[in-house]
């Protein structure tokens, strides 16, 4: 019989011990996550609902480049890997590798917003922006809303990165990085959905 | 600390899950470039179902939510919340396509 339970049952060895803000903290992140998942599953409610309103303007079928997007989603992929070994290398406490591991999450991270804001502007530019047809509203609703989340990870990251730089892996900066990667790996699981609906079935619908 | 290890993954999960994740990446965007001429029904189907095999490849590999004591608390919330993403998404969907046909019947010619 163990006498000191975990609060809430959290029976995780992060949570295990009867003091442990690290472990509330990743768990409270988690949540923050289950909330952003329904605000993602709304945008893709919405999108359902609107992607055949064209209203007379181009249709995914004119409008997507299929092997752009799949450089875009192999970019996110690798950056979601390169930040599950930055999180192994903090585990071993090897800093010149968990700086070249988070560098390259920064790159790989950039290499895909770049790509994004490069596929906004050419449709803007084309005359299809948002204000186009409630499609391309939904559409740039949805991929904008990813494209913002990716922006403020890769934000927080490079925070990260000058943080190590200046302290090393304290007990807090570990906090960070592992509630940091589990919003990255979440970024990249809500980009299958966008990929899959957005992309694939609109060059086909 | 075994649960520890397990919670923030190794290189062969990191790995693993990269692969699969890449296969079936490969297969979603083979099927819509290269693959043979579906019924739509049948194409959106192997899609979708490409696309949920992913997440939860991701979920497992690179999230490290599995069924164990440890991840209890991390997979009662992501159960609650994929409920309630069916019943937006699905309702909305339901009610949308609803509307639609009422409103759409006085138009037909």
């Amino acid at each position: 019989m163990t006498t000191a339970q975990p609060p809430l049952g959290l029976a995780n060895a992060e949570l295990g011990h009867d003091h442990d803000p690290a472990g509330l903290a990743t768990f409270g992140f988690w949540l923050y996550l289950m909330t952003d998942c329904v605000l993602f599953a709304a945008l893709f409610a919405t999108y359902a609902v609107l992607h055949q309103n064209f209203a007379g303007g181009p249709t995914g079928k004119d409008l997507f480049d299929i092997p752009y997007v799949f450089v875009e989603t192999l970019c996110l992929l690798l950056s979601s890997t390169s930040a599950g070994l930055a999180l192994l290398a903090m585990q071993r406490g090897d800093r010149a590798r968990l700086l070249y591991w988070l560098g390259l999450t920064v790159l790989l991270g950039m290499g895909f917003i770049g790509m994004e804001i490069h596929e906004f502007i050419r449709l803007v530019d084309a005359g299809n922006g948002p204000q186009r047809s409630a499609f391309l509203s939904a559409f740039f609703t949805l991929v904008g809303t990813h494209g913002l989340h990716v922006t403020v990870g890769l934000i927080w990251m490079t925070n990260m990165i000058l943080q190590i730089g200046r302290r090393g892996i304290t007990l807090p900066i570990r906090s960070r990085l592992i509630r940091l990667s589990l919003f990255w790996h979440f970024l990249d699981l809500i980009w299958i959905g966008v990929f899959t609906l957005v992309y694939l079935m609109g060059v086909r619908s | 600390m075994k649960s520890s290890a397990a919670h923030h993954g190794s290189l062969r999960s990191y790995l693993g899950g990269f692969s699969a994740s890449l296969l079936l990446t490969l297969a979603s965007f083979g099927l819509v470039l290269y693959g043979p001429p579906l019924e739509p029904s049948l194409l959106f189907g192997t899609l979708a179902l490409l696309a949920i095999l992913q997440i939860i490849v991701q979920i497992y590999f690179f999230l490290h939510v599995d069924t164990s004591s440890e991840q209890l608390w991390h997979l009662l919330p992501l159960l609650y919340t994929l409920l309630i993403v069916i019943l937006l998404v699905g309702g909305t969907l339901w009610i949308m396509h609803n509307a639609n046909l009422h409103m759409m019947s006085g138009m037909d010619p």
